[in-house]
């Protein structure tokens, strides 16, 4: 279906590292048929910067020039402020009412109204004879109260199958290929519970610092920025039960209610069950890095926090008594996304357990993205010791071709009007109605503010939450 | 202190590791199985290498070389080494230099990047157990690495001729280090393994153990100082557990001559080594039996710490009962 997509903001830094890399290799692929491409945006540009911008993107992001030409030959530019409706006005006339039309948000949260109220205004949300859709980027919402105004808000304009809520981290290829492990494969479903599962370790961690970033940061920190909807994402994927169907809401309905059996945090959990710190000075790959308070753009008495980490419980049969503890930070020792499930030990320990011992399953989210199974085998020799070893997979070799980018396979799945890997109203609002009170308990200071130290592994609190299990963290 | 980032080094690495492997015949390129930081100074380097140099064509293994006190600027660089196995397997070395002029290339926060994070992760330490904690290696070994590995005979030449208290102070030090680190191993120590074999062997089956309430005094005679405090202290560990550790005078004695055991009566027993393989247990001058043992050097024991990293229980007790 021919279509048009339209990025507001597309002078950004999220449209220039993310969305033009992944609309040209698509275009290169020959997924996109007979398509254009809008940029909707403040600065006084015109096609011909428009489309020059756009060519040292594709630069920065490695590129040939293979198809450039014609690529860049789809693509247009309106300059607006994102709420005069002139701008809308002159948007409308260039479009044909017979092609699909996504709108694209790729603005700070604080646009979002604005955008879409005057998309309602100007005809161009659900008052159209082809399809629309509207994607919007992450945050949804500050609160669970700012993201049910804003649900309603675009509800009125947009029906909600037409309303893509991106979370990037569900276009990664292992984030999807949980469910196919889980669903896909009759070994492990069977053990997939509290009886032979002992915990559940996600662990979101950062290299870098804010980066650019701290104006967004300084207000939302790592509980709202990764937490409320990465984390609690992968978390959804590792816990729901069976969908009935691969359909959107046959998945997002079993996610739901992996949402609503999060058991709440009262104040005495959130003390002793959260941690929350921000870094200090330290030294990370070598290089002396400032502290948080010293980054440039953050205040220097900022609580923000870099760290956050959390011991949660699900109240559902199959969790039931199984801590899932989560943790994502900046400025740690390494990058690194990882889902690692821990199975409970033999009744009887029959062997002396050797170096870390125990069977895990870690699904590696990034780098090196793949699974690895740890096992305990017999150490070769006279003695009967044993010892961990790992069956590995790796995506980067396993197949032998590259894994798409994950803004690729959602932008892909945003043109056709698959949401399977996009988030649904009530799961937005649920998974806030599990963080608000913690957010609401931090700023109150319940959980006191820590610090770490940069390059390191996060601050020394955070031992706690596995080990008031008799568990540690896996290492950095 | 300015080194190249981490990444860089690994993708510098990758290419070596994979040139050394293609030299090598069917070399696993990148399969390790561990982290060995080799902690060391300029005077210390040569001797730390060459132990560790010992586990070639044993297990494959990422190398860390640490090393404060260099003549030049700080420096970080990379090599990679194989070597052929008993049965023609190709066995890598990925090493990682770092040196700097002062202590700063020891800090962890500088090497801890390089750490093979599913891998267990070994200290060599050469620096004596005191200065462990004073490089800042406390908490973050604790959480990082899996063993701290010292060779005390080496780190015991430094202290020796200062009478009474420096020894009693690194016998301290190392029991706070037993303390701090995640665990210890000390190389003097798993050497002793086949001597500590031939003596339980000595008094071993129902007629021999009962002899071991007839000994009267055990002269101790090794290669080096510190060796023979270890067995000192063993003995008197394992004699008390029969209540026997007040009533045994033990003594040092200079040479390599091995045990005597002096029996009532003046029976003597004697444990000798001829070879680091052979065993020659002594009864009388008629009774001798010779026992054969698995050849240990020093690359055999690291690559059983490689396998598993885990510190010898009965090494604290016998530094517990060194007689100070």
């Amino acid at each position: 279906m021919p279509f048009t997509l339209v990025v507001y903001g597309a002078t950004g830094d999220l449209a220039s590292r993310k969305l033009f890399p992944a609309l040209y290799t698509l275009y290169r692929e020959g997924a996109l048929d007979d398509w254009r491409m809008i940029g909707f945006a403040r600065r006084e540009w015109n096609d011909d910067t428009f489309r020059s911008e756009i060519s040292k993107s594709l630069d920065r992001s490695g590129f040939d020039s293979t198809a450039r030409d014609a690529f860049l030959s789809r693509c247009s530019y309106i300059r607006s402020e994102f709420d005069d409706p002139k701008g809308y006005a002159s948007l409308a006339e260039s479009i044909s009412d017979q092609r699909e039309l996504i709108h694209y948000l790729a603005t700070t949260p604080d646009n979002y109204r604005k955008i879409v109220e005057r998309l309602g205004a100007a005809g161009l949300a659900r008052l159209r004879s082809a399809a629309t859709r509207v994607v919007v980027e992450k945050p949804f919402g500050r609160d669970g109260n700012e993201a049910q105004k804003l649900n309603r808000y675009i509800a009125e304009r947009f029906d909600e199958e037409s309303i893509f809520r991106i979370d990037h981290y569900l276009g990664k290829e292992t984030v999807q290929n949980i469910a196919v492990f889980r669903f896909g494969n009759s070994i492990f479903e069977p053990v997939w519970n509290n009886a032979h599962i002992e915990f559940v370790e996600i662990t979101v961690a950062e290299a870098v610092g804010v980066e650019t970033r701290a104006a967004y940061f300084e207000k939302s920190g790592a509980l709202r920025d990764m937490v409320q909807n990465h984390i609690l994402q992968l978390l959804a994927l590792v816990a729901m039960e069976p969908p009935s169907s691969l359909t959107a809401d046959a998945i997002r309905d079993e996610k739901v209610k992996v949402f609503r059996s999060l058991r709440s945090l009262d104040s005495a959990a959130i003390a002793r069950d959260t941690v929350r710190a921000q870094y200090g000075a330290g030294i990370v790959e070598g290089n002396s890095v400032p502290a948080y308070r010293d980054e440039k753009g953050v205040s220097p008495g900022s609580v923000a926090e870099t760290y956050a980490a959390l011991k949660i419980h699900l109240d559902s049969w199959r969790w039931a008594g199984v801590p899932f503890i989560i943790r994502t930070g900046k400025r740690l020792s390494r990058r690194l996304s990882e889902i690692t499930v821990h199975f409970k030990a033999p009744p009887i320990d029959l062997f002396p357990r050797g170096w870390t011992g125990g069977n895990k399953l870690v699904f590696r989210i990034q780098p090196d993205e793949g699974l690895t199974l740890y096992l305990d085998t017999k150490i070769p020799g006279l003695q009967d010791k044993s010892r961990s070893v790992s069956m590995d997979f790796l995506y980067g070799t396993g197949f032998g071709i590259p894994s798409p980018e994950a803004y690729e396979r959602l932008l892909l799945d945003a043109l056709i009007g698959d949401g399977t890997l996009y988030t649904r109203r009530d799961e937005v609002e649920s998974s806030w109605a599990f963080i608000d009170p913690i957010r609401k308990a931090w700023d109150e200071n319940v959980s006191p503010l820590r610090s770490y130290e940069a390059g390191l592994s996060g601050p020394s609190e955070s031992v706690q939450l596995p080990l008031s299990f008799g568990k540690t963290w896996r290492r950095l | 202190m300015n080194i190249p980032k981490s990444s860089i080094l690994e993708r510098e690495l990758v290419s070596r590791i994979r040139d050394s492997a293609r030299e090598g015949e069917s070399a696993t390129a990148r399969a390790m199985a561990a982290t060995v930081i080799v902690a060391s100074d300029s005077i210390r380097a040569a001797s730390a290498d060459a132990t560790i140099d010992r586990l070639m064509g044993r297990r494959p293994a990422r190398v860390l070389h640490v090393r404060s006190g260099s003549e030049g600027p700080s420096r970080a660089w990379t090599s990679a080494r194989c070597a052929l196995d008993r049965a023609s397997r190709g066995v890598c070395f990925e090493d990682i230099f770092i040196e700097s002029p002062d202590e700063e290339a020891l800090d962890p926060r500088i090497w801890g990047p390089f750490l093979i994070r599913e891998l267990p992760a070994i200290l060599f330490w050469n620096f004596g157990p005191g200065a462990l904690t004073e490089c800042g290696c406390g908490p973050f070994c604790a959480e990082r690495v899996d063993l701290v590995v010292a060779d005390g005979s080496l780190d015991f030449n430094f202290i020796q001729g200062g009478g009474d208290a420096p020894v009693r102070n690194f016998i301290d030090a190392i029991l706070q280090t037993i303390a701090d680190a995640p665990a210890y191993s000390d190389l003097a120590w798993e050497r002793l393994e086949n001597l500590r074999l031939a003596v339980a062997r000595l008094f071993d089956g129902s007629e021999r153990r009962g002899d071991l309430a007839k000994i009267v005094s055990i002269s101790v005679s090794l290669r080096d100082s510190w060796s023979e405090m270890l067995v000192e202290g063993w003995l008197r560990s394992r004699l008390s557990a029969i209540g026997m550790s007040e009533k045994v005078e033990i003594s040092l004695v200079q040479g390599d001559a091995g045990l005597v055991f002096v029996l009532e009566g003046g029976r003597r027993y004697s444990v000798g080594f001829p070879t680091g393989s052979v065993a020659l247990l002594s009864y009388s001058d008629t009774e001798v039996l010779e026992l054969g043992f698995r050849e240990t050097d020093d690359g055999l024991i690291l690559a059983n710490l490689l396998d598993d990293p885990a510190a010898d229980p009965m090494y604290r007790q016998a530094i517990s009962a060194i007689r100070r």
